[in-house]
């Protein structure tokens, strides 16, 4: 989708109302919101905007060459005390208008109401920072339905699901051979397997075709425009407002300050990477929750020595992935999973923890093909079985249709140590200092993943898998989800923004995206994300408009 | 191994891809390649193997997919995807991937005790000599090109007519309708 001919264009000297940094999931949602409210916006995203016919068919170019993904370097380490390695780790994020909700696979849980007051409901757990929401589910509901709505969700409920104030406004995808044989699984069990939520288009919604069902969701930007990114959605309505430009190419260094500690606006590099200051009255941070922390961690000045917004020395801290137990089960007959959405059913009966269990954790399971394309499939090789000669290849050609993952999704503790900070070495194509993620994930994180595995095996032998197998989870070195590095909260000496996404610090300085999650959910953020993102684009508005930003 | 996204790039780096692709590639160049194979021009010759380098890496690329009743390595034109990848993404990662053709040669000698090149081994001794050094991450990222050479868009020189995909039961297709498989179809038919 190209800028519409009449997309407002603003001078960097301009004050604008809002500059956004970073057009993703949150992003692309803000500038809708506050666009739609009145308010002069301008959107600066570092990498290129993107049309349909950019998105391929072509699993080389996204899963080896990486074509959409950002290439910032980055290090890594488990532990504080380690030396990190460049990168030692998969830290995968879109970089392009519409951000990662252009390339991920649009599995679209809420949160549900136990997420929001785990620490209320458990009480503290050793070793980890596990805090309550400043908001309830309550309150965060009518965003998710406006999401459902205006960003487009599919779907049908199920019977342990929270309330929602209005229906999906479209039905379910079709079920797959996977979904069929979860569904099976869980009946044996007792488990209730239900229609996976995806924010991709079952039939003609708002302009956007249905589902193609062509097969190439995760990692890929969709062909058809039927998957709900904000590039497809949000963002095209933010700009038909003529107040919003979405600037692409505009690479964010630094926030700017003046003398009384107000933001004055940004300073990026342009596509020629000239240095540009884009003025405004306020200033929100939607970058992720790897890229907002490392600029405010850039951001420093001699007035904030530990980064800017950082009085309670939480920016960085807490980050949290979601963990997996994966197994993956051969059957008799072909499934053929590479056809249509990655996941048709869900099952979310072991959603809460359960101190029983002995540790903390919880997590929703899908059946899907699991990124099944033929080369990343033909990595996946069965437990003891060479990967290589006649009787893989045998074996290969008959198990690529016949294959499933039964993918348990589980929770990341929030844990200080495990955090992003500026490496002291390691720069970027800028000079700028590349982050370095700290990251082991909490014994009791391990744990929940070992038991959905377990439960996972289960599911595959009441389906009747023929073969099942899949490694033992480990520490994880990589990630798709970047979450709670600048957690939202009441109190500024253990939190970084409010229940309104403001900065304690800074009062025209807002964050919004991946790093406000307090908790990490049970795997599928985006659509928290979202919701999220509308409701700090309405408060926001609010604010500005009483004269209170 | 496991393919989970949050894995995969991790995986890459074990299998070996990360040992020949140590910098992310000029995906421009790799299209204006896919447009020249689209447009006919097969590379008839290889542009950066020599022709023992290229004999070499068919018969290696012959043992990891071998031809059986079905088409393997060899139809799939796989040692031209890898001459492509070593003048393109892989680029960096030449000189160890000579090297590591360099011991091949060493090791079927030395089974030989006259000089012999790899290629000219039977297929026995060759899986042999593969078996010894199949945790090497030479190894590996040979048997990542392969796999790459077999089972990716035939646009980079591998994959001819699509005998990889055709060998997996892979459909190509824009779209496709349900049911998808047999037990959504067996499903349906029971609820109609
Ligand atoms: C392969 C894959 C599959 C996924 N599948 C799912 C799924 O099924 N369900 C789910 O819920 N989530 C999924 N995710 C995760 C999901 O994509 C993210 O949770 C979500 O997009 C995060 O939203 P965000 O707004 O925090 O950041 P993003 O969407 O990442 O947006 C941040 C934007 O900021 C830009 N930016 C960063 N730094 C700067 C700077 N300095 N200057 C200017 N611009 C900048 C980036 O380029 C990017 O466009 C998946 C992710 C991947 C990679």
């Amino acid at each position: 989708m190209q800028a519409p001919q009449e997309a407002r264009r603003y001078q960097p000297s301009d004050v604008v109302d809002f500059v956004i940094v970073g057009s993703g999931a949150a992003g692309g949602v803000l500038a809708k919101e506050l666009s739609t409210r009145g308010h002069s916006v301008v959107v600066l995203e570092q990498g290129p905007r993107r049309t349909v016919n950019d998105f391929k068919h072509d699993e080389k170019a996204i899963w080896i060459d990486g074509d959409l993904i950002s290439k910032t370097p980055f290090s890594w380490r488990q532990k504080e005390t380690e030396v990190a390695q460049p990168g030692a780790g998969g830290l995968l994020y879109a970089s392009g208008v519409g951000g990662s909700s252009v390339h991920f696979t649009a599995n679209f849980w809420r949160l549900r109401p136990v997420d929001f007051k785990e620490h209320s409901l458990l009480g503290d757990i050793p070793g980890a920072a596990l805090a309550d929401w400043p908001i309830t589910y309550e309150e965060l509901e009518p965003y998710y339905t406006k999401v459902d709505w205006e960003v487009g969700v599919s779907g049908a409920p199920g019977p342990t699901d929270a309330r929602r104030s209005r229906p999906f406004p479209m039905p379910p995808l079709p079920v797959k051979s996977s979904g069929v044989l979860l569904e099976r699984a869980a009946a044996k069990m007792g488990y209730h397997a239900q229609s996976a939520p995806l924010a991709i288009a079952s039939q003609p919604f708002r302009g956007r075709p249905a589902c193609q069902h062509c097969g190439f969701c995760i990692g890929f930007g969709c062909e058809y425009n039927a998957k709900s990114s904000s590039l497809a959605t949000v963002i095209p309505v933010a700009e038909a407002t003529g107040r919003c430009e979405i600037r692409p190419h505009s690479n964010v260094r630094a926030v700017e300050l003046d003398a009384k500690g107000r933001a004055t606006g940004v300073l990026y590099f342009d596509a020629e990477k000239r240095e540009q200051r884009q003025r405004a009255k306020a200033v929100i941070l939607a970058a992720n929750g790897v890229e907002t922390p490392r600029l405010l961690l850039m951001s420093e000045t001699s007035r904030f020595p530990n980064g800017l917004a950082n009085s309670s020395g939480m920016v960085g801290r807490h980050l949290m992935f979601n963990g997996a137990g994966i197994t993956q089960g051969e059957y008799e007959h072909p499934l053929n999973e590479h056809k249509s959405v990655e996941a048709s059913r869900v099952i979310f009966d072991l959603y809460d923890s359960d101190p029983k269990r002995g540790f903390y954790g919880g997590g929703g399971f899908d059946a899907r093909g699991g990124a099944w394309f033929p080369l990343l499939a033909s990595f996946n090789v069965p437990d003891g079985m060479r990967g290589w000669g006649k009787d893989w290849k045998e074996w290969f050609a008959h198990a690529y249709t016949r294959t499933m993952q039964v993918y348990g999704h589980t929770t990341s503790l929030a844990v200080a140590s495990n955090n992003v900070t500026l490496d002291p070495t390691l720069k970027d194509d800028f000079g700028r200092p590349a982050a370095r993620i700290t990251y082991e994930d909490h014994p009791d994180d391990l744990a929940t993943m070992r038991f959905f595995q377990d439960r996972s095996r289960e599911l595959q032998e009441a389906a009747g898998a023929a073969r099942i197998w899949g490694p033992p989870p480990t520490v994880q070195r990589g990630t798709a989800h970047l979450l709670g590095t600048a957690r939202m909260g009441n109190d500024p000496r253990t939190s970084v923004i409010d229940r309104d996404h403001r900065t304690h610090d800074v009062r025209n300085l807002f964050l919004c995206d991946g790093s406000s999650m307090v908790t990490s959910g049970r795997g599928q953020p985006t659509m928290t994300i979202m919701a999220l993102a509308f409701r700090a684009g309405e408060r926001i508005s609010k604010a500005a408009k009483r004269g209170e930003i | 191994m496991r393919s989970s996204r949050r894995d995969f790039l991790a995986a890459l780096a074990v299998t070996g891809v990360g040992a020949f692709a140590p910098g992310m590639p000029g995906v421009r160049e790799a299209l204006a390649h896919a447009a020249a194979v689209r447009a006919g021009v097969a590379p008839a010759r290889f542009d950066v193997l020599t022709a023992a380098e290229a004999a070499a890496v068919t018969a290696v690329a012959a043992r990891i997919v071998p031809t059986t009743e079905t088409p393997g390595a060899t139809e799939a034109g796989v040692v031209h995807f890898i001459d492509y990848a070593f003048g393109d993404f892989a680029k960096d990662g030449l000189a160890d991937f000579r090297a590591g053709l360099a011991d091949l040669d060493t090791r079927a000698t030395a089974r030989r005790a006259t000089a012999t090149p790899f290629a000219s081994l039977p297929a026995a001794d060759q899986d042999a000599i593969l078996a010894d050094i199949e945790q090497t991450p030479f190894f590996g990222g040979l048997r990542a090109m392969t796999m790459m050479g077999m089972f990716t868009d035939p646009r980079y020189g591998g994959n001819r007519d699509e005998v990889g995909w055709k060998l997996i039961g892979f459909e190509n297709a824009m779209s496709h309708t349900a049911p998808f498989g047999y037990y959504d179809a067996e499903a349906a038919k029971g609820r109609d």
